[in-house]
């Protein structure tokens, strides 16, 4: 190779060196700005910790507004005299989210309110009175528990 | 351009798109699966996968997506081979629904499927009756083409109605009976409001008072729509914002009234005249225990309601009017739409 060549092949090198560097300094600002929570703010692993436990906190608290929602739906429907085979879907779905919420629970509660669910279902059959009482102690064990900020997780 | 610069152009070009491809704006969809017959739905958004396994009455939490257009479809969930073998009918042979959506940057939306899986054998062939009647308790009587005779007491549904005429005779103690006569046509809903006048005897020059008398369809089949969420605006302090949406096609125009359970206050007008398939604005109500009624619109007829509902403060939520065919009930289902962060 000629000097020529040499220098040519030294400053295309150099070049390249400079728009590989801007290009990764503009990656890395990018990244910074685009950063929530910023990487740099003390205690950031509290920070995120907390963030986390708020939104766990809030979807928890959404789902026992739900399962709350739905059963005040259902005790409707009891009060309404409909048939107990047309009750089973709604019952399914509010134990699947009573499921979800009962994960975060004391374990006597968790199994006093298992214990009513479970019940509930027969109950919807043999006796309306016994299903309406389950229903609303199931309501009142979701009213009175939990939400953002109520059971210390959004700290 | 030597081969390497070419290169570095081409990495920059490579590494931009990445980055747009990051930071491209984005909406927020969920699925609610409101046909009670139909299976259990998947959701396909541009021939990808985006939510599986929805059934009937869940309301999915919403899921983040590109803005844009997008060919959205919902088909039956796929099922095991071993379970698909096992089902003799049903799930497969229910075509893919398909709608095309534009959705904008930082907008929520909700696709809602309705209607009816299967035909009630003779649904288009025969009609409904809906009957309000004021007092409430006063007794009817229906009869019409052959042999037709039904007596009951206050507001009823009769569907499966041979089409032809009907005469409705409405009694009550202390008011003027009334008698007259509608038609019931093929897969509509014929709809009467009757106002009893006080007073004794049979009703002669002044006849009752018959509100409506519009037409609903009987049958429709499985469909799929989409509507805006709009939850830019957060609950008042103190309230909340509910709307409601109508998914009942054999459900004429409905009111839906939050009366406060302790009395206090005036009843919330939450929609007014709202037909399949069509949602209401959100409408403000304070935090508390309410009784929501639906009622025929412009009458005082109640078609569902649930008595004891609380409405939690810092909430927006959606109540979706649902008719389920096994035994014609009308249904309010709640959905949480969003939820603030409030604390206690």
């Amino acid at each position: 190779m000629s000097q020529w060549g040499v220098r040519r092949f030294v400053a295309e090198r150099r070049r390249i060196a400079i728009v590989l560097a801007v290009l990764l300094l503009s990656v890395l600002t990018w990244w910074l700005l685009a950063a929530d929570p910023w990487p740099f703010a003390p205690e950031r692993e509290s920070l995120a910790q907390r963030l986390d436990a708020g939104k766990t906190a809030l979807v928890d608290h959404r789902q026992r507004i739900e399962a709350r929602l739905r059963l005040q739906e259902l005790e409707a429907a009891i009060a309404d005299g409909r048939r107990s085979a047309a009750l089973r879907p709604s019952y399914r779905l509010i134990e699947e989210k009573l499921e979800s919420v009962l994960a975060r629970e004391e374990p006597e509660i968790r199994a006093a309110l298992r214990t009513e669910m479970t019940e509930l279902l027969p109950d919807l059959t043999r006796n309306r009175g016994a299903a309406r009482a389950r229903i609303e102690r199931l309501i009142a064990a979701l009213q009175s528990s939990s939400g953002p900020g109520r059971q210390g997780q959004a700290k | 351009m030597s081969p390497s610069v070419r290169r570095v152009i081409l990495a920059i070009l490579a590494l931009l798109a990445v980055c747009s491809a990051v930071a491209q704006p984005l909406a927020a969809l969920r699925l609610t699966h409101l046909s009670p017959d139909a299976p259990r739905m998947d959701l396909v958004i541009d021939h990808r996968l985006f939510l599986r396994d929805v059934a009937y009455g869940q309301v999915t939490p919403y899921s983040s997506l590109p803005a844009g257009q997008h060919e959205i479809s919902v088909i039956p969930h796929r099922l095991p081979d071993a379970a698909a073998q096992a089902e003799d009918e049903g799930p497969r042979s229910l075509e893919p629904i398909t709608i095309l959506v534009e959705l904008d940057e930082g907008m929520y939306y909700t696709l809602a499927v309705s209607g009816f899986y299967q035909r009630t054998s003779g649904a288009a062939a025969t009609g409904a009756l809906a009957i309000a009647v004021e007092p409430s308790d006063a007794t009817l009587v229906v009869s019409g083409p052959r042999g037709f005779s039904r007596r009951f007491e206050g507001e009823e549904m009769l569907d499966g109605l041979e089409p032809g005429d009907y005469r409705i005779r409405a009694e009550h103690e202390g008011h003027r009976a009334a008698t007259f006569e509608i038609s019931v046509r093929e897969a509509e809903v014929a709809t009467v409001s009757i106002s009893l006048q006080e007073g004794e005897g049979d009703l002669t020059d002044a006849g009752p008072q018959v509100a409506s008398g519009g037409a609903a369809a009987a049958w429709r089949p499985v469909e799929l729509h989409a509507f805006r969420d709009d939850l830019s605006a957060a609950p008042p302090p103190g309230g909340s914002r509910v709307r409601l949406i109508h998914l009942s096609p054999t459900t004429l125009s409905v009111d839906l009234l939050a009366i406060a359970s302790d009395g206090g206050g005036e009843p919330v007008v939450l929609a007014t005249g709202l037909s399949f398939p069509n949602a209401s604005a959100y409408t403000r109500l304070p935090g508390r225990e309410f009784t929501l009624q639906i009622r025929l619109a412009g009458t005082d007829a109640i078609l569902a309601q649930i008595p004891a509902l609380t409405i939690e403060a810092g909430g927006v939520y959606t109540l979706f009017l649902v008719r389920e065919p096994e035994d014609n009930y009308l249904r309010l289902i709640p959905a949480v739409d969003l939820l603030l962060s409030v604390r206690h």
